[in-house]
């Protein structure tokens, strides 16, 4: 099954939960736009989180015989759109804005009690975007994407300039910085976004350029704990395709490549992760999700499409235009998109 | 098998899908727009730029009451020049900073107020020459600190002699303006530079592949506009966050500037539609757009127009601030009407959606 949050012609915000086939396994209605939407695989609900500046979340039961649970974070913060779980199912974490000290936390809530905020540490640094638990369940991969943001300027970017984005590991039983990786010297425009796992030790990450609009940076590198932050050398010709923007990033199940989204060029790019050659280059309009599944990947896209399915997704008369990420669970998909 | 061999047709049938396609001389309105609004536009910041500059010098050789006055009527209308075109951000304005060295804004905490005034205090030398200058933090480079420098405390001293120094910075700060100007300016009038790329679509171009996302490119440039002045310029002021000394959160402020430079954002975007044609490429059944475009603009004209008060009594007045509110609406309203119902219809599916982001 996937998740995914989605916006409508109508004006409307929801996340919904879909089956591979395409049938809707649980939707939940949301006052504002949602970003990432998680699975906690322990009890079968997902997690929908509001879109920077959004302060709410909406914790939902996929089997729908629960009613939704909506949380927020405390005052002086806002969410910045994802999250993570620890492996049992009852921590939640997520990236939060301390907007008057322009600092990054890691918000912390129980799932046991109604996902209550039971406390919160630093991201160590400005504008964390996605996190997500390591195998070994104890230290948390932020991706700081650098930018300064404040809700009385809407989503206004404030630093630009002066930004510099890292790739930090946080004890999260502790709240202890392990690991900082900052991006090097002409790079520092890169706002670090988006983050996979790549196995044991490995975190695969895309950003978004903040920098010339005539400038083509690489944008999707690789960080090992205890090495160093990389980026991957794909032919520029991919990287024009890209338009200086991802929406999210995957990692195949073999670890052997990894799938990047732009909506803005309105492609799916299947890299090689060990050479950064480009495999192959899909058009998709408005691409905007991809996960994993089975031995390729699925994407999503802001016309509401999941690619692989031979029709839009939409539920009732409705269209959907799907947000910039797409989870997938269960693990039984054969179908894949790009292979 | 079969089942997996019919995904997979579906797929490529799925991702195959191309936006409808876009009507012929779809490049137009990129070709109007540069000719007719961002090259002009551009030039005219640089010209008044440099007469700025020619209005701030005499304050250090001849200081007088009148060359003071001169000097900040000068501020005025390069700031208003920049105001009308400064939403272009794409190609030159966003390549080193320059955008940002021009106008370091939403400036939330106060950095170059106390980047200028630490300069001032111990008369840092480094800000004396354009040269240097440039080198510095952006927050002082630029129409912040000449703001401060010609209307904030101690400014009334650049009319009698002994502000040397004061007066060195503030020359700096607008030969800086003026050179980040001219050089905007060159580089959209160089036809091998952005300018010739956003022209040239196609397969090769390594910006703009298609006409499609080359016209993606300027409607977006009007939307992210509508984002600027609602988010930056009016919400930080707007009725709902009165509290004493609200006005300080003002952009320009200190010279009373703040409802002229909304009102130049906005008629400059107005010029960019209208010089572009844009309203052109609306199919039929939707020329209806247009009209609601031309009536949210002359709204927001109105609307501006019957601000009479300082910007300090501005946002403390319940009548006045409330147009303020308004513009709110009416900004929100060209947003959606050019960044989304205009979008949409001229097929715009790939290259630009205001709604990206994160």
């Amino acid at each position: 099954m996937f998740a995914s949050a989605f916006y409508s012609r109508q004006g409307t915000f929801g996340a919904v939960v879909l089956s591979e086939d395409g049938r809707v396994l649980a939707k939940v209605d949301l006052p504002a736009r949602g970003h990432d939407v998680i699975f906690n695989r322990q009890n079968d609900t997902a997690v929908v989180f509001a879109r920077r500046p959004g302060n709410f979340a909406v914790a939902f039961d996929i089997g729908g015989k629960k009613p939704p649970v909506t949380f927020t974070t405390r005052p002086q913060r806002h969410f910045y759109g994802h999250g993570a779980f620890a492996s049992d199912g009852q921590l939640l974490f997520a990236t939060e804005n301390d907007y008057e000290n322009a600092d990054g936390t890691i918000g912390v809530f129980d799932a046991s009690s109604n996902y209550r905020r039971i406390g919160e540490f630093q991201s160590f640094g400005v504008g964390p975007h996605q996190l997500m638990m390591m195998p070994d369940d104890r230290i948390l991969a932020v991706a700081n994407g650098g930018i300064e943001t404040h809700p009385d300027y809407g989503r206004a970017k404030l630093n630009i300039p002066e930004m510099n984005p890292s790739l930090v590991f946080i004890d999260s039983r502790t709240g202890e910085l392990l690991e900082k990786h900052e991006l090097p010297v002409g790079m520092k425009q890169v706002s670090v976004r988006h983050i996979t796992g790549g196995g044991p030790g490995r975190v695969v990450f895309a950003g978004q350029y903040e920098g010339s609009s005539l400038h083509r940076p690489q944008l999707i590198g690789q960080v090992e704990q205890g090495g160093g932050l990389a980026f991957l050398n794909i032919a520029g010709t991919a990287i024009d395709l890209l338009r200086r923007y991802t929406g999210s990033i995957a990692v195949s199940q073999d670890l052997d490549r990894l799938a990047v989204t732009s909506p803005r060029g309105g492609v799916v790019l299947i890299v090689e992760r060990k050479s950064g050659r480009v495999l192959r280059t899909g058009r998709l309009s408005k691409a905007r999700g991809v996960a994993a599944t089975g031995n390729g990947f699925v994407a999503s896209s802001g016309t509401g499409r999941i690619a692989g399915f031979d029709r839009s997704i939409s539920i009732g008369d409705q269209h959907y235009s799907f947000d910039n990420h797409l989870n997938a669970a269960g693990g039984k998909s054969e179908m894949s998109v790009f292979n | 098998m079969t089942r997996l061999v019919s995904l997979f047709f579906f797929l490529w049938v799925a991702i195959a899908v191309l936006p409808p396609p876009v009507l012929a001389e779809t490049i137009a309105p990129v070709r109007a727009a540069i000719d007719g609004f961002i090259r002009p536009n551009f030039e005219r910041f640089a010209d008044i730029s440099e007469l700025m500059v020619s209005d701030v010098e005499p304050l250090c050789e001849r200081p007088s009451r009148k060359q003071l006055k001169d000097a900040r009527s000068a501020f005025r209308a390069a700031a208003t020049a920049w105001a009308r075109v400064e939403f272009v951000r794409v190609g030159p304005l966003s390549t080193g900073n320059r955008a940002e060295r021009i106008l370091f804004w939403p400036d939330r905490r106060g950095t170059g107020l106390r980047q200028v005034q630490a300069a001032l205090a111990n008369k840092d030398g480094s800000v004396q020459t354009v040269g240097d200058l440039s080198q510095k933090s952006v927050a002082l480079q630029g129409f912040g600190a000449l703001e401060y420098l010609l209307f904030g405390t101690g400014s009334e001293n650049l009319a009698t002699a002994g502000s040397g120094f004061r007066c060195a910075f503030a020359v700096a700060a607008a030969q800086n303006i003026s050179a980040i100007a001219r050089e905007v300016s060159d580089a959209w009038n160089d036809d091998m530079g952005h300018s010739g790329i956003w022209l040239t679509p196609g397969p090769e171009n390594e910006s703009y592949r298609t006409d499609s996302e080359a016209l993606a490119e300027l409607v977006g440039t009007l939307a992210h506009g509508f984002e600027m002045v609602r988010d930056q310029r009016l919400r930080p002021i707007a009725p709902e966050n009165r509290r004493p000394g609200l006005h300080k959160r003002a952009l320009f402020w200190r010279s009373d500037a703040t409802v002229s430079v909304i009102n130049a954002n906005l008629s400059g975007m107005q010029s960019l539609f209208d010089v572009s044609g844009l309203a052109d490429s609306l199919t039929h059944d939707q020329r209806w757009l247009a009209g609601s475009i031309a009536f949210e603009f002359s709204n927001a004209r109105k609307t501006i127009s019957g601000i009479k008060l300082p910007i300090d009594r501005l946002v403390g007045d319940t009548e006045q601030s409330s147009k303020l509110a308004y513009l709110l609406v009416v900004t929100r309203s060209l947003q959606r009407l050019v960044g989304e119902e205009m979008a949409n219809d001229i097929g715009l599916s790939t290259g630009f959606s205001p709604m990206d982001g994160d």
